[in-house]
């Protein structure tokens, strides 16, 4: 039973149950801070009505995104980037990450974001999140060599599936010609230094 | 604290940077060269109020509060209007709880130099954020308003009216001036974007029929806060029949499928009086979801429809159960149907047929957790848990590390149920093999891990506590929710340098974050987030006023001076006797997050009180507790009578262990010593005494490996070295005579009882192997000489 609420501050109190979790990463207090108040609309969480029988809690934070909008229209790159979307071990495989994709598509997809794509990074060996996020619209733009590593690379070449990661994309009505995506993305290779906006 | 850098060169030339070096001085309590620094500036200009406010602040800094106090009541007289003045004047006025006298020194600047005075108020503005002041911030902000003029500066002054309006909520009066000031100030405005339609939305909070026609006749798309908003006022005006048509449009027209609107949709229904029939056609044609399977359920309830609701329950179930989210669906509506049950019934007879998928295991998870909620429970139920984390062992060879395993949620109520009925030492570490047994296969199960971190702390095994905190990477917010796992009473559990450092690192990741909120409340208002900013402010004082980080403070502090570490001591005796005012004054916060270890799991919150208890002496209030230590320390450190007064107004106040009350009774005593007594109080002093600090009077535990021995024996240490600085001749032997009985009594016990380490610890179940059982008694052994008092100096 999930509800979408605006994310707060003090939510950050209430996500331990996600954040514990291997797979989510824990972000500086100043992070979180500067997607509240830059792009205040993409920061929101689900919520599902709990048992309350424990503590008396009436609901419980089970999955949040945090997005924002960046580039210039100009040069075709204004769009909404997902910086993190993540769901409490108790409610995956029900469907609410592709919930929250379409929540946040639906708001940057007319005014006043109007957005000309939406685009996120994934690792090539994710597969799983691969297919999800393929079964939404969302196609391979680029591969970026060395995403996920520590040192910034210098070879396009140099392909190590541990670190690369996959720039998908799913361009929006405001693209009216698809010019944001391409096909056969998989096979055009950048450096992280590339894919910044 | 005035926030400026530190500066390492001895001379400057540049006198602001002078100015710097004297608050910096005060501020690292060089009193004496801050004295100087400012009677050579006063000296060369007598006439710079600023002179004047920092010899206050140094008064103030000094402790001399109230001389510091009438001379800056004098100043404020003369209305000074250089920044750098009304700035330490608000601090000192505002960290002295003179709030009407803070807002004076920009108020009379204000009054004298109307068309002078955009520096100050937006000094005031900034400052009314960082001290969270909202009457302070609601004046500036109106004053900023008129000086600019600009609609952003009106929104600020109406947003901060309802914040205002928020605060005095209980007196309807004020409450319904400051909603309609807020609003007054941008009537004439036409919100031009939703942020903006937001704030019409707070300030009409005393009048919900107004802000219907500004939501409606907003142009734009609205945002989900407004949404919200819009859907929370009509339901609250019961405008049903708008209320139906909006939900049903998000709903079905905009697929917005959310659970809440589902709930409004078919309140508002039922209130029309729409038939039942009519309403479940619509959620049937909807696409199928949880959330639309749930609407049913939710149909039925709300219509009082009994078939109809075990018939959605059952379909319910069928469809789902065999996914994670079942149970806690289920659970929040209290189904307990006699089909329901039958059907987990039959499926549990089956358990050995079934094919080994996480689909199955998570059917079995959820029908034991049914169960559970149900009330169902024999020993045949833990007895079944163990049969199927067997059973479906074979999945967690195949499963990715980061795949959640549901069948460790069974194993922990089983040890759940297992310490709830026997608390025994024995008992625990059993039940520590069986958490480190579902780790040795899932290595990344936090809360199993949570679950080994709580039970090490039960016996003291603080270091191995710490080892399971660094692996989960406890990060950042979390060490304020957190933090207390290692924590609380570490300075007395394990004062050990790793542990200091480890500690000091989260006192650092405060320090970062309370010096970034300022900035970033600031930022909120100026990026006119305002659907943001409230919770901003309400965070930054519940973070500011962390338990948590005054315990960190304490602890870290402690742990400097029993190790005599030089590094930081001197930081944390500074910081230590800079938080005594918030100590002594303010309502700390308590962001612990003990829920965590509980949720999903579906026990009621009368068994946890319960549980909990059975671990805890004596149930205490850990701030008065906090507090208590607090002055104890300052006692120590810096005897005063205020400082006395303080710690003996609280001693009876405080649940305390039987140890500690006498610890804190025999710290009463050798404080009062401090103190002028007459012959008689010197001599009761003196006998309490000579009777109490013998060991033979010390309420030790006779666990010889525990946490409480740890504990005792710290303290025991701490309070001899505080005699041994006794001016009292007969204290510091009485002290001396205490440490050499702790040594032949306790400390060579815990060392045979180290030696000598046998435990018996029975039968496991699960198949654990006798190899991997004396494997974890090996390591038990070596964590309990790490944690052991005898090893740690």
């Amino acid at each position: 039973m999930t509800s979408y609420k605006p994310f707060q501050l003090e939510d950050l109190y209430d996500i331990n149950s996600i954040n514990l979790d291997p797979l989510t990463e824990n972000y500086p207090l100043d992070f979180y801070s500067e997607y509240l108040i830059k792009w205040p609309s993409l920061f929101f969480k689900s919520v599902e009505i709990s048992d309350n029988s424990t503590f008396g809690d009436t609901s419980e934070i089970s999955g949040y995104m945090i997005a924002k909008n960046e580039g210039k229209l100009s040069k075709l790159e204004w769009h909404t980037h997902i910086s993190a979307v993540t769901i409490h071990n108790q409610y995956r495989r029900v469907g609410l990450a592709s919930d929250l994709c379409i929540f946040l598509e639906n708001i940057v997809n007319k005014d006043p974001d109007n957005t000309l794509f939406i685009d996120l990074f994934v690792r090539v060996t994710n597969t799983l999140a691969l297919q999800l996020y393929e079964k939404l619209g969302y196609s391979i733009y680029r591969r970026v060599v060395g995403y996920y590593g520590r040192n910034l690379p210098q070879d396009t070449k140099h392909l190590d599936d541990e670190i690369d990661g996959y720039d998908m994309r799913k361009s929006l009505p405001a693209d009216v010609n698809d010019e944001t995506i391409r096909l056969n993305g998989h096979k055009v290779c950048v450096l992280p230094q590339d894919v910044v906006f | 604290m005035v926030s400026c850098s530190h500066f390492s060169v001895v001379e400057f030339t540049d006198p602001q940077m002078q100015d710097h070096q004297i608050i910096d001085a005060i501020d690292s309590k060089q009193f004496l060269r801050a004295s100087s620094l400012i009677k050579v500036k006063s000296a060369k200009f007598p006439n710079q109020s600023y002179y004047v406010a920092l010899a206050n602040y140094l008064l103030y800094r000094q402790g001399n509060v109230k001389q510091a106090l009438d001379e800056c009541a004098k100043l404020l007289t003369k209305t000074p209007n250089d920044p750098r003045t009304t700035d330490l004047l608000y601090i000192i006025f505002m960290e002295s709880d003179k709030i009407k006298e803070s807002n004076e020194v920009y108020e009379n600047v204000i009054k004298k130099f109307p068309n002078n005075c955009q520096e100050h108020v937006t000094q005031w503005f900034q400052n009314s954020v960082k001290y969270g002041n909202i009457k302070a911030l609601q004046k500036s902000c109106f004053h900023l308003s008129k000086i600019h003029g600009e609609p952003k500066y009106k929104m600020w002054a109406a947003f901060s009216s309802y914040l205002l309006a928020n605060e005095l909520r209980n007196d309807e009066k004020q409450y319904n001036l400051f909603c309609t000031l807020g609003f007054r100030i941008i009537e004439g405005i036409t919100p031009s974007s939703t942020q903006e339609l937001f704030v019409f939305v707070k300030v009409l909070d005393n009048n919900k029929p107004k802000i219907i026609e500004y939501i409606e006749s907003y142009p734009g798309v609205l945002d989900l806060d407004v949404k919200i908003e819009y859907l929370s006022v009509l339901h609250s005006l019961k405008q049903n029949q708008k209320l139906f048509d909006f939900t049903a449009r998000l709903l079905f027209d905009q697929e917005f499928n959310d659970f809440d609107t589902w709930k409004l949709y078919i309140e508002s229904g039922f209130e029309l009086g729409k038939p039942f029939e009519q309403l479940e056609d619509s959620i049937k044609a909807y696409k199928w979801s949880r959330n639309s399977q749930l609407a049913l359920l939710e149909l039925s309830k709300v219509y009082h429809n009994l078939e109809k609701f075990n018939h959605y329950n059952l379909a319910y179930y069928d469809k789902f159960n065999t996914k994670t989210c079942c149970f806690s669906d289920l659970a929040s509506y209290n189904v307990n149907n006699e089909s329901l049950v039958n059907g987990i019934k039959e499926v549990n007879n089956n358990l050995e047929d079934q094919e080994i998928t996480t689909s199955n295991l998570n059917l079995f998870v959820n029908n034991q957790k049914l169960l559970h909620h149900f009330g169902m429970v024999s020993e045949s139920f833990y007895d079944f848990n163990w049969r199927i984390y067997k059973q479906f062992l074979p999945l967690l060879k195949e499963k990715l590390d980061t795949d959640f395993y549901l069948a460790n949620e069974l194993i922990v109520m089983n040890v759940i149920h297992s310490l709830d009925t026997d608390q025994s030492f024995e008992n625990v570490l059993k039940n520590v093999i069986v958490l480190n047994y579902l780790v040795s296969n899932d290595p990344l199960d936090y809360k199993v891990n949570l679950w080994l971190i709580k039970l090490f702390r039960l016996v003291g095994l603080i270091p191995e506590a710490l080892r399971i905190y660094e692996l989960l990477k406890v990060r950042m917010m979390q060490h304020d929710s957190l933090g207390h796992l290692i924590l609380e009473d570490v300075s007395t559990l394990y004062p050990n340098k790793s542990m200091l450092n480890y500690s000091v690192n989260i006192y650092r990741f405060y320090l970062t974050c309370q010096e970034d909120l300022n900035e970033n409340s600031l930022k909120a208002f100026d990026n006119g987030a305002y659907n943001k900013l409230e919770n901003f402010l309400s965070f930054s004082k519940r973070f500011k006023f962390s338990f948590q980080y005054f315990e960190c403070v304490l602890e870290t502090f402690k742990m400097t001076k029993i190790l005599g570490d030089k590094n930081y001591e001197n930081h944390f005796f500074n910081k230590f006797f800079e938080i005594e005012e918030t100590i002594q004054t303010a309502e700390l916060t308590d962001n612990r997050d003990n829920k965590i270890f509980w949720k999903s799991l579906g026990f009621k919150s009368e068994f946890v009180d319960q549980f909990e208890s059975k671990f805890t002496a004596v149930k205490q209030d850990k701030q008065a507790l906090l507090k208590l230590k607090y002055f104890k320390e300052s006692l120590i450190l810096q005897p005063s009578e205020i400082r006395f007064k303080a710690f003996n107004k609280l001693l009876p106040n405080v649940q305390l262990t039987k140890f500690d009350s006498w610890l804190m009774k025999v710290y009463l005593n050798l404080f009062k010593l401090n103190n002028t007594l007459n012959k008689s109080e010197f001599e009761s002093t003196m006998n309490f005494l000579i009777k109490n600090l013998k060991i033979t009077k010390i309420p030790i535990t006779t666990e010889f490996l525990s946490r409480e021995l740890n504990h005792q024996m710290s303290s025991l240490f701490q309070l001899v070295r505080y005699t041994s600085n006794s001016k009292n001749k007969q204290v510091v032997n009485l002290g001396a005579a205490l440490s050499r009985q702790i040594d032949t009594s306790y400390k060579q016990k815990q060392m045979d009882a180290l030696s000598s380490w046998k435990i018996q610890l029975g039968d496991f179940e699960l198949d654990i192997t006798k190899e991997f059982v004396d494997d974890q008694v090996d390591k038990l052994h070596d964590a309990f000489i790490k944690a052991s008092y005898v090893h740690l100096r």
